[in-house]
C-alpha cells in the first residue's frame, strides 16, 4: 500500500551548516513514528519541512500522493503541524485561532461542534475567549495540538507536543494520536521523552546529525536495555 | 555592578546585537550627522535674513515649549526604551536603576527628539548672535533638554506604576480625558498663545537670550532651575522605576488575563487575517496608545497652531510616516510565534501579505487623513482649490508611498518583537530611528512639493505631481507582494518574527 507520508534524500541547509542529511522515512496509514534524537539532531527542522513551513534545500516530500514541491497548498491541507514552540499568535484568542483554521482550511460548516469538542478534552474551554499571550507554556502546548488535530488531518505532525504539559494534557493527546490512527491518518511524534514516545508511537526513528541512524519497533526502546540502547545510538 | 556598569554591559551588548555593517554605519553617520548639522546652523546664523531671523525669535517660546511636550508626552505613549528586552534579562540581577538609566540612554534615539534638538540649536543660535556667549546660551538650551527628557521618563515609569491598580488606571485614564478636554478649549475658544505665554518658553528664551548677551543676573536663575529640574528628574525615575517594577499588578493591570468578547467568523480567509491583524494591532498596548496619539495629537496641534492651509499640505505626510513607523516596517512580527503555525496552513502566501498591507494602510491612511481634518478645522482664511487639492493629494499620496516603503522593509528585514507590554517596542532601538528617516525623507519631500504646488494657478497640478508617486509606489508594492512569494525569504521572514 502507498505511504501517506513518503519522504526521500530530504536535505537542509542553513548557509554553510547542514540541519538535515538525506533523511528518508516512509509512514504508512494508521501508522505513528517517534522521531527521537538529541538536541540539534535535525528533527524540528525535519518537521517544519513536512508541515510546509520551510522548504527543502533538495529531496522530495510527497504526503498523500501530492508532492510537496509541486502543490505546497494541498500538502498543507492534508497536514497538521504543532510546531516545536510558540506556534500561536499572542494577542488572538483559541477561538479566533480556531475560527481562523476553519476559513484558511475552507472547513465546511459545523466545525463550531468539533471545535468545542477538542476545546473540553484539552481543558481550554474555559479559556477560549482570553488572548494566548496570557497562557502558561503548557496551555499553549495543549492548543497547538489542538489546532493540529482540528481538521482530522492525514498526515499529524507533533514537534515536542508533550513539553511542560501536565499529565490530563499528556493524555488527551495520546488520545489525539490512537483517534488520528485510527482514522488512517499517519502521525509523526518528536520529542525528548523517550517513555512518551514509545508509548504513543508504534515505530521510532533516530536521528543523529540530521541522518537516520536507527529504525525500528518503538518497543525496543522500552524499558533499561532499550534506553541503552537509544543513549549508544544517539552518542 | 553598579547601574552605571550594568547599562554600559547593555550598551556594549545592544551594539553587538547589530549585525549589520549598513545598520551600524548609518547608526554612526547619524550621530556624527546630528552635531554636524547644529555646527551648520549656527555658523549660518548670521546669513538669516532680518525678518525671516524675527520670525524665528518670535517662535523661540513655542519650540522650546513644543520640546518640552513632546519629551513628555513621547514615552507616555510608545516603546523602545529598553536596551534589551525584558523579557531577556529575567534571569539577570538588573537594577531598577539601570532600567530608568537605559531609558535615558535610548531618549535621543528618536527621530522627532533629533529634529527637535536641531530645531531648539537653531533657536539657541539666532537668540545668542554674539558668538562670544553663544555657549553660555547654549547651556540653557542643554539644560532644558536634560531636565524635559530626564522627567519625560520619570513620568513614564509613575505612569507605569500607576497602571498596575485600578485606582491609578481611573485616574491616568480620568487626567487624560482632562487634558484632551482642556486642549480642546484652548484650541476652539483661540488660546493657544496664551497658553505659550504662561508657560516656561518665554523664560527659557529669556534665559537664552540673556545668556548670549553676557548679562549673568537673567541668565544664572533659570538655568539653574532647570539643571536642578534636571537633577530631580533622574532622582525621582530612579525611584519611579524601582516603585514600578516592584508594585504587584492587579487582575486588571493585565490585559491577557481578561476574555474579549468572541466575534462572529469573518465570510473569507483573507477578512480573517484582517480582522485577526486588526486585533493584533489594537490589543497591544504600546501599539493602541501610538495609535490613538497618532490620531488625534498632530491634528489637535496643527489645529491649535492655526495653520494656514497651504502648510496644511505638508502634514498629512509626516503623521503618514509615523503612522508606518507603529508597526507597517515590521508588520509580520504581529503574528509572532504563530507565523510557523500560519505557514502550514493551505492558503496564498500573497493572501497574508495583503492583509498585512491593509492594516498598514488603514492605520497610514486614517491617521494622515484625522490630522488633515483636524487641522483644516482651525486653519487660517478660505482655501483655494488647488490647496484643497494638495492636501487630499498629500493624505493619498504620502500614504501610499509609506504602505509602499513598510511592506518592503517588512519583507526585506523583518524583526522579532513582543509587543504584550506598554513599554515593548516594534523594533531595536536604532532600527526604529534609521526607519523613521526613512519614512519621512520621502514624504516630506512628497509634502515639500505639493506645498509648493499649493499656490498653483491650476487645481490638478498637485495631482498631476502625485500620480507618478502613486504609480511607482503601487508597483513597489506589487513587487514586494512578489518577494513574499518566495518560499525561501518567506521562510526566513518566519524565523526571525517567530525566534528571533
Amino acid at each position: 500500500m502507498e505511504p501517506v507520508l513518503k519522504v526521500q534524500g530530504l536535505v537542509v541547509d542553513f548557509g554553510e551548516v547542514r540541519a538535515v542529511d538525506g533523511f528518508d522515512l516512509s509512514v504508512g496509514a494508521g501508522t505513528s513514528v517517534a522521531l527521537v534524537g538529541r538536541n540539534g539532531a535535525g528533527k524540528s527542522t525535519t518537521m517544519r519541512v513536512l508541515g510546509g513551513v520551510l522548504p527543502p534545500s533538495s529531496g522530495s516530500v510527497v504526503v498523500a500522493g501530492v508532492d510537496a514541491a509541486r502543490d505546497p497548498a494541498r500538502v498543507r491541507a492534508a497536514v497538521g503541524y504543532c510546531p516545536d514552540v510558540g506556534g500561536l499568535i499572542p494577542r488572538a484568542t483559541p477561538w479566533e485561532h480556531l475560527q481562523l483554521a476553519a476559513r484558511l482550511r475552507e472547513m465546511a460548516d459545523g466545525w463550531e461542534e468539533r471545535a468545542r469538542d477538542l476545546l473540553d478534552r484539552f481543558e481550554l474551554a474555559g479559556v477560549a475567549d482570553r488572548i494566548t499571550a496570557g497562557f502558561s507554556h503548557g496551555m499553549g502546548r495543549r492548543l497547538s495540538v489542538v489546532l493540529a488535530a482540528f481538521h482530522e488531518p492525514r498526515v499529524l505532525l507533533l514537534d515536542e507536543p508533550f513539553d511542560g504539559v501536565d499529565p490530563l494534557g499528556v493524555d488527551a493527546t495520546m488520545e489525539v494520536v490512537r483517534q488520528a490512527r485510527a482514522t488512517g491518518a499517519a502521525v509523526l511524534v518528536s520529542t525528548h521523552l523517550l517513555h512518551l514516545a514509545v508509548e504513543a508511537c508504534n515505530e521510532a526513528v533516530v536521528l543523529k546529525a540530521g541522518r537516520v541512524v536507527a529504525a525500528a519497533p518503538a518497543s525496543e526502546l522500552v524499558g533499561e536495555d532499550g534506553r541503552e540502547r537509544y543513549r549508544t545510538l544517539i552518542s | 555592578m553598579t547601574a552605571r556598569a550594568q547599562v554600559w554591559a547593555l550598551v556594549r551588548l545592544r551594539w553587538t546585537l547589530v549585525r549589520s555593517p549598513w545598520i551600524r554605519m548609518g547608526l554612526l553617520t547619524a550621530a556624527a550627522l546630528v552635531p554636524y548639522l547644529g555646527f551648520i546652523m549656527l555658523i549660518a546664523r548670521n546669513s538669516v535674513e532680518p525678518a525671516a531671523l524675527i520670525a524665528a525669535v518670535n517662535a523661540a517660546p513655542a519650540a522650546f515649549l513644543g520640546f518640552g511636550v513632546l519629551a513628555v508626552v513621547a514615552p507616555l505613549t510608545a516603546g523602545g526604551t529598553e536596551l534589551v528586552p525584558a523579557d531577556q534579562l529575567v534571569a539577570y540581577p538588573i537594577r531598577p536603576a539601570t532600567h530608568f538609566l537605559s531609558s535615558l540612554v535610548l531618549a535621543p534615539v528618536n527621530l522627532v527628539w533629533i529634529v527637535q534638538l536641531l530645531v531648539l540649536t537653531a533657536e539657541t543660535g539666532f537668540l545668542t548672535l554674539d558668538t562670544r556667549y553663544t555657549g553660555q546660551g547654549a547651556i540653557t538650551s542643554i539644560m532644558l533638554v536634560l531636565a524635559c527628557t530626564f522627567v519625560g521618563q520619570a513620568l513614564a515609569w509613575v505612569v507605569a506604576g500607576l497602571r498596575r491598580s485600578r485606582s491609578g488606571r481611573i485616574g491616568l485614564r480620568s487626567t487624560m480625558v482632562l487634558v484632551a478636554l482642556g486642549a480642546l478649549v484652548v484650541v476652539r475658544t483661540g488660546h493657544s498663545d496664551d497658553v505659550v505665554d504662561h508657560s516656561f518658553g518665554p523664560a527659557v528664551a529669556r534665559a537664552v537670550t540673556a545668556g548670549g548677551r553676557g548679562d549673568l543676573a537673567d541668565w544664572i536663575p533659570t538655568t539653574v532651575v532647570l539643571a536642578l529640574v534636571a537633577m530631580l528628574g533622574v532622582l525621582v525615575g530612579v525611584h519611579a522605576c524601582r516603585w514600578a517594577l516592584r508594585r504587584p499588578a492587579d487582575r486588571g493591570a493585565d490585559r491577557t488575563s481578561r476574555e474579549v468578547p468572541r466575534r462572529h467568523t469573518p465570510v473569507s480567509a483573507y477578512q480573517a487575517l484582517v480582522a485577526t491583524d486588526r486585533a493584533s494591532v489594537w490589543r497591544a498596548p504600546a501599539l493602541r496608545r501610538g495609535a490613538l496619539v497618532l490620531a488625534i495629537m498632530p491634528g489637535v496641534a496643527a489645529a491649535g497652531v492655526g495653520l494656514p492651509w497651504k502648510s496644511l499640505v505638508f502634514l498629512p505626510g509626516l503623521v503618514a510616516a509615523g503612522g508606518g513607523l507603529l508597526f507597517g516596517f515590521n508588520a509580520f512580527c504581529l503574528d509572532a510565534s504563530g507565523a510557523v503555525w500560519l505557514a502550514s496552513l493551505p492558503h496564498s502566501p500573497a493572501l497574508l501579505a495583503r492583509a498585512k498591507t491593509r492594516v498598514t494602510a488603514e492605520a497610514v491612511l486614517l491617521g494622515a487623513a484625522l490630522a488633515a481634518v483636524l487641522g483644516s478645522l482651525r486653519a487660517v482664511g478660505a482655501p483655494t482649490a488647488t490647496q484643497l487639492m494638495a492636501i487630499l493629494a498629500s493624505t493619498l499620496g504620502c500614504s501610499l508611498l509609506v504602505v509602499a516603503l513598510c511592506l518592503s522593509s517588512a519583507t526585506r528585514k523583518p524583526y522579532r518583537a513582543d509587543l504584550n507590554g506598554p513599554r515593548d517596542s516594534v523594533a531595536p532601538p536604532g532600527a526604529l530611528v534609521l526607519t523613521s528617516a526613512r519614512l519621512v525623507l520621502p514624504t516630506a519631500l512628497l509634502g515639500g512639493l505639493l506645498e509648493g504646488a499649493a499656490d498653483a494657478p491650476e487645481w490638478w497640478v498637485p495631482l498631476a505631481i502625485t500620480f507618478p508617486v502613486a504609480v511607482l509606489s503601487a508597483v513597489w508594492i506589487s513587487t514586494s507582494l512578489r518577494r513574499y512569494d518566495d518560499p525561501f525569504r518567506r521562510s526566513r521572514i518566519v524565523s526571525v518574527v517567530s525566534a528571533g
